[in-house]
């Protein structure tokens, strides 16, 4: 599963430890779901989502056509 | 709750180190080979339990969770990964030891030691190269 965590942390100036601290996960987290090492469960996409006020298919992008 | 962990953990690891040193200290026989393999896998344990437990207060002073999902997730996969191989493990152990005169708490000591080291090691595993997008097809 690829992200756009990363394009949409710089877009609103957010650090990876700020992100955090949003969604109530540790900085390492962050870290493995933006280079697509980690499938979170479907309440973090949500709260990530949320985080940028986006859908989750915008946030998440799980097959690219 | 999650900082209480921590100092737990903390207190456990300094305990485990000052009992191993004074029963070396207070030992009268010469140390082995056997003593020192034993003082290296204790003290093995004992820096992963400061590893874990650092990373645990990193977080909390940055106003971070100590666990959350991935961290749950890796413990689960690592424990799984340690009670899967320790079949073979103790199979192997099983015919290493059936004929031997040593005491019952050897293999049964290597049993636990070595499924603690195969936790470590799949912990460190995880840890570093992230869990796998076991969901996907």
């Amino acid at each position: 599963m690829k992200t756009k965590i990363k394009e949409l942390r710089a877009r609103d100036g957010l650090t990876q430890e700020d992100l955090a601290k949003r969604v109530n996960v540790r900085r390492e987290t962050i870290v493995f779901l933006e280079k697509g090492k980690y499938n979170p469960s479907l309440k973090l996409a949500y709260d990530i989502a949320m985080v940028f006020n986006l859908s989750i298919e915008e946030v998440f992008v799980l097959h690219e056509d | 709750m999650k900082k209480i962990r921590t100092s737990v953990m903390l207190i456990l690891a300094g305990t485990t180190t000052f009992g191993m040193f004074m029963w070396f200290y207070s030992s009268k026989q010469a140390l082995g080979t056997q003593e020192f393999v034993l003082l290296g896998l204790v003290l093995t344990v004992v820096a992963f339990s400061l590893y874990i437990a650092y990373n645990r207060y990193k977080n909390e002073k940055q106003g971070l969770p100590a666990d959350d999902e991935l961290s749950n997730r890796i413990k689960q996969k690592a424990g799984a990964g340690a009670f899967m191989y320790s079949f073979y493990m103790w199979l192997l152990i099983y015919f290493l030891f059936r004929e031997s005169e040593l005491e019952i708490i050897v293999p049964i000591g290597l049993g636990i030691i070595g499924m603690g080291a195969v936790f470590l090691v799949l912990y460190l595993y995880y840890s570093f190269s992230g869990v796998e997008d076991e969901n996907e097809n």
